[in-house]
């Protein structure tokens, strides 16, 4: 496994948008291409050739799993890590992302200061 | 012998000899049954003149209860009158009675004055009657009843007319009661005129001297009278009494010329040609008039008293005489050619008699079949000649009795040899008839009861030769009186001592012949007035005494009839009563019975209301309430219910309760009550809780049921009150709902706020210059404690929408707590607190969610941080306590306050509003720690000194072996 350097992020909130890549580019120094939604991420995920997705689940339209399922659609993606962003961390809510293939859950609100080493350690993990 | 073909004269002597006695014995006991009708027919006759005069004594006592009145109340008004007679009952007590009056006395100046005021008193057309000018006027100004006849005496001046002035001189001048002669009464307005007198009690003012006639007359204010209408009155006297002697009243003593006061046989004519067998003829002295009363027994009196026997002892003994006769002359007059045959004759003399007396025994067997033995007593030689029957009635051989006077006298009863001495003796003088019943006593021992009945008689001189009587035994009779005598008293003696109230009533039913005293407190009278009432009066319903007088006359017995009274001074009064036909004192009667049952049926009643008015709060009440009994079967269900259940009452009355629970209960139901039955463990009786009840329409919906088990006439029963809460749990729903929508609404400006603080307070922008950053903190703690909050809030959201999951293992309790404690370190070292494990680490297993399990650790130290005094020292310690463990975490800080410690685990309890800001916290850590640590199994509670510290702890079952599977438990039901 390589370095992590290029992280997809899908995200509908703009404002929560800007505080990732700021926490992730300024503080983690990753490489981080953000889509507004589930359908934009499809179009746009396989040209970035991300090392990693981070998928909000909450979002119109496509929610995080659909969009997790269509990832996996595209064979350039279907085994890239996968990480949801959520307020809701409940066990068994987690085992349920997990079952549907995502590596990890980050517990939102995140701590941006602490965020880029969560991420290092699911690519570790 | 005075031809051949006459009877010879043995067989007159034969005839004599047969018919002697039969007319002696046919003589005496005819002689004997009608002396009885004698005494018989005396009696009655004294009995009526004894009620007669009884009666009039009676009145005179009413009258001079009235003079009493006047004397006690001086002024007496026209209404105290009224009430006085009123109480009287005079129709019932007294009947006969035609009125009680007041006749005032009006001196001639006073009489303008009396008219005038009586006029104003309400009577227009009042005058003295007759008109004319009197020395002295009387006038009747009161009679009760006021009505009907009694309305022609008003404003009568009595005093003018000389058989009543007669009457009323005599009252004032001899100071007494008086009675009038015969008078025609003003009241003889219509009907059969009838006989009449009056009786006068002189009224005086009171404080005047009334020793001297003068004086009286001057202190005289008026009479107390009554008039009395004869026929009426002895009608009232006698009653329905059916007396088989009739009896005329004269006044004074001219029987013969004037016209009788009252004569019996008017209302019942005798038959054409009657001559009454007994008369007698007594005279009444009353109140200075005296009375002629003729009395004569009537046909149906005689016949009462004729006998048969009497007459077939004679006709039988003439019979046999006859035939006696016959046989003898024929005899004789075959033999009358033989005439000069002397021995011949003689032997057949002899032989005749022989015969004879064959044929006197056929004689005496004829007595015997009448049971009389006869007996003739020679009183100069002792002897005394018994016939065979008289040896039966002693159970004496012929050997044993020796044909004198003292063999007769030893089988005598001891104590009854003197009076028949002593009977003997008179009857010989004369003075006396021997008839008497004497005791003898058999060898055998028994007693036995003699009739005896003897004539004595006398030779030529007047000396008593000889006594002829007869004796027949009484002893059945005897015993059978004696019997009803005490049959009767046991009767009394029962009926007294009963607690039930008793009468007997006469035939007919119309007057108490004798009652107990409880009979007398049902009707409130004394015990001694009772006698001779009227019950009919008592019926509030008079057809229902007039039903029971007629079925009792036709022999029915009545039982437990309800009957109403109506007893004047106590009211309304329920009996159960029951009639009897008897025979008392040898007359038909009616024996009723009558348990009071007033106090029930008002307890009753009160029943029936008290039912009626829970009724009407039970059908008012908002909350449904439904009774069932051990069975589960629905005893009652009330308007409520049914409307929220969707069921009539009667669709489910009398059905299983489970009706109305949705499955599992439905199915369960039958073991919760019969569990209940058997030990008494309840799963709802007397708690109440939130429970799903099943509408009609299958619909299920949450209803509050709080159940009281009682016993009802010793079964248990259940009370269930419902409520139902569908319309509280939506709301409720809608504000978890709400609460739940609002916090994840606000989670998503929140990260958003909290990130970009916290780049900048990370420092990830550049360093701000001083107060910027302090301000910036400020921002980026305050953004932390709303997430806390927010987490909080959905937290508690969950645990009470039941929607929190719990990952129970059985795991070793010591890490997870040594986990907490490593966790809160940095925490505490912020705030400068020391964490400390106290006392030994402790080897024990719990079922619990880890991460549940940290969470309750984490708030209790993180409380107990807070609340700690700077340098402080937080300890944890571990204890096995029974077959739990106690997990303690202690602070020396300020402690609980007294006020607030029955808050603490309430939701957004804290002790000063102030902590939140000062402390921090969301106020609803403790709530969601005791949910916590109850879904998890566990119990919490604390202790505190207020300035000391705190100690809150938590008790968890400790699980022995692991063997059990992991048991996830999403609170879903």
């Amino acid at each position: 496994m390589g370095t992590l350097q290029r992280i997809l992020y899908v995200e509908d909130e703009p404002d929560i948008q800007a505080v990732a890549r700021l926490a992730l580019e300024l503080v983690g120094g990753f490489t981080v291409k953000i889509c507004s939604s589930g359908e934009e991420a499809l179009r746009e995920a396989a040209a970035f050739a991300p090392d990693l997705i981070l998928l909000d689940v909450m979002m119109p339209g496509m929610d995080g799993p659909s969009t997790l399922k269509a990832l996996r659609g595209q064979a350039t993606l279907a085994e890239v890590p996968v990480a949801f962003m959520t307020a809701k961390v409940q066990p068994p809510e987690v085992a349920h992302y997990k079952a549907l293939g995502a590596r990890d859950v980050i517990a939102k609100p995140f701590d941006p200061m602490k965020l880029a080493d969560q991420i290092r350690a699911i690519w570790n993990g | 012998m005075t031809g051949p073909h006459a009877p010879g004269r043995i067989a007159w002597l034969v005839l004599a000899a047969g018919l002697l006695p039969a007319l002696f014995v046919w003589h005496t006991l005819r002689e004997q049954a009608t002396e009885h009708a004698r005494g018989q027919f005396d009696l009655q006759a004294r009995e009526i003149l004894g009620a007669i005069e009884q009666r009039l004594y009676q009145h005179e006592q009413i009258l001079l209860g009235g003079a009493g009145l006047f004397d006690a109340g001086g002024e007496v008004s026209r209404a105290a009158w009224h009430a006085y007679v009123a109480r009287l009952r005079l129709k019932v007590n007294h009947p006969g009675i035609q009125g009680v009056g007041f006749s005032t006395l009006i001196r001639p100046h006073e009489l303008e004055a009396h008219i005038a005021a009586m006029r104003a008193a309400g009577f227009p057309d009042y005058t003295v009657k007759p008109a004319g000018r009197r020395e002295l006027y009387t006038s009747i100004v009161y009679l009760e009843p006021f009505a009907g006849r009694n309305l022609a005496a008003f404003g009568y001046d009595m005093f003018s007319e000389a058989t009543r002035r007669k009457a009323m001189n005599r009252a004032v001048d001899r100071a007494t009661t008086a009675i009038t002669g015969k008078v025609k009464l003003l009241q003889e307005t219509h009907g059969r005129p009838q006989a009449g007198f009056l009786m006068y009690v002189p009224v005086y003012r009171p404080g005047l001297p009334l020793a001297t006639v003068a004086e009286r007359w001057r202190a005289l204010r008026g009479f107390v009278y009554s008039p009395y209408r004869m026929d009426d009155l002895m009608r009232g006297i006698l009653g329905e009494r059916n007396s088989s002697i009739d009896f005329v009243i004269h006044a004074g003593s001219g029987i013969e010329t004037a016209q009788p006061m009252h004569d019996s046989r008017e209302a019942r004519p005798l038959p054409a040609g009657f001559q009454p067998r007994f008369t007698s003829s007594k005279r009444i002295s009353a109140y200075g008039e005296s009375w002629v009363v003729g009395l004569a027994s009537r046909p149906e009196f005689e016949a009462q008293f004729s006998s048969q026997r009497e007459w077939l002892i004679l006709a039988l003994g003439i019979g046999i005489s006859l035939s006696l006769f016959g046989l003898t002359a024929s005899l004789s007059t075959r033999h009358a050619r033989a005439r000069a045959l002397a021995d011949e004759m003689t032997a057949q003399i002899r032989e005749n008699e022989a015969r004879l007396s064959g044929l006197n025994e056929r004689f005496e067997l004829a007595a015997d079949a009448a049971g009389i033995g006869v007996w003739e007593f020679d009183l100069e030689t002792g002897r005394l000649h018994w016939d065979a029957q008289m040896h039966r009635i002693y159970q004496m051989e012929p050997g044993e009795f020796t044909g004198y006077y003292e063999s007769w006298r030893a089988r005598l009863h001891a104590d009854d040899i003197d009076a028949i001495a002593a009977l003997q003796a008179a009857s010989k003088r004369g003075d006396a008839p021997f008839d008497t019943i004497f005791r003898i006593v058999w060898k055998n021992g028994e007693i036995r009861h003699i009739r005896a009945y003897a004539k004595v008689l006398r030779d030529a001189a007047g000396h008593p030769s000889r006594m002829i009587g007869v004796n027949y035994d009484v002893t059945e009779q005897q015993l059978a009186e004696t019997q009803l005598r005490e049959s009767e008293q046991r009767l009394r003696y029962m009926l007294e001592s009963s607690p039930t109230a008793a009468r007997i009533a006469r035939a007919g039913g119309h007057e108490v012949i004798f009652a107990n005293h409880r009979y007398a407190e049902l009707i409130n009278q004394e015990a001694p007035e009772v006698q001779g009432i009227d019950p009919a009066s008592y019926y509030a319903d008079a057809e229902d005494y007039a039903d029971i007088v007629r079925r009792i006359g036709a022999g029915e017995r009545i039982f437990d009839r309800l009957i109403e009274l109506d007893i004047p001074g106590a009211g309304r009064k329920w009996t159960l009563a029951s009639y009897l036909p008897i025979e008392y004192e040898g007359q038909p009667a009616v024996l009723g019975w009558f348990y009071d049952i007033t106090e029930l049926k008002r307890a009753e009643q009160a029943i029936v209301d008290q039912a009626s008015h829970t009724q009407a709060i039970l059908e008012n009440t908002v909350d449904g309430i439904i009774t069932i009994d051990a069975r589960g079967i629905v005893a009652s269900f009330n308007k409520a219910a049914a409307s929220i259940f969707g069921y009539a009452p009667e669709e489910v009355v009398g059905r299983n309760v489970k009706m109305l629970m949705p499955e599992p209960y439905q199915s369960e139901h039958d073991g919760y009550l019969d569990r209940y039955m058997a030990t008494g463990v309840a799963r709802i009786i007397g708690i109440g809780r939130e429970v799903a009840g099943r509408r009609k329409d299958g619909e299920t919906f949450p209803m509050e049921l709080a159940v009281s088990a009682i016993r009802h006439e010793d079964r248990p029963l259940f009370i269930g009150m419902v409520r139902d809460i569908t319309e509280r749990k939506r709301v409720e729903r809608m504000q978890n709902e709400f609460v739940s929508t609002v916090s994840h609404e606000l989670r998503t400006p929140l990260t958003a706020i909290s990130g970009a603080l916290g780049l900048i307070a990370g420092g990830a922008l550049g360093q701000l210059p001083g107060q910027a950053r302090q301000m910036i903190e400020i921002a980026h703690k305050n953004s932390q404690r709303l997430t806390l909050l927010i987490n909080d809030l959905l937290d508690m959201e969950k645990i009470t929408a039941g929607k929190m999951h719990f990952d129970l293992r059985a795991q070793p309790l010591m890490p997870l707590v040594l986990q907490a404690l490593e966790a809160n370190q940095a925490y505490g070292a912020e705030r400068r607190i020391g964490l400390a494990l106290a006392g030994e680490p402790l080897d024990a297993r719990v079922r619990v969610d880890a991460q549940r399990l940290m969470q309750v650790l984490s708030n209790l130290i993180s409380n107990a941080i807070k609340f700690s005094r700077e340098d402080g020292v937080v300890e944890l310690s571990v204890a096995r306590l029974g077959d739990t463990v106690r997990v303690t975490v202690s602070d020396h800080g300020t402690g609980i306050p007294e006020a607030f410690r029955s808050r603490i685990f309430q939701k957004f309890a804290q002790a000063d509003a102030s902590d939140t800001r000062q402390k921090g916290g969301t106020g609803l850590g403790l709530a969601i720690t005791r949910e916590l640590v109850q879904r998890m199994g566990g119990r919490i509670g604390f202790d505190s000194v207020e300035g000391e510290g705190s100690r809150f702890h938590f008790d968890l079952p400790i699980v022995e072996d692991d063997a059990e599977p992991p048991a996830a438990c999403d609170d879903a039901h």
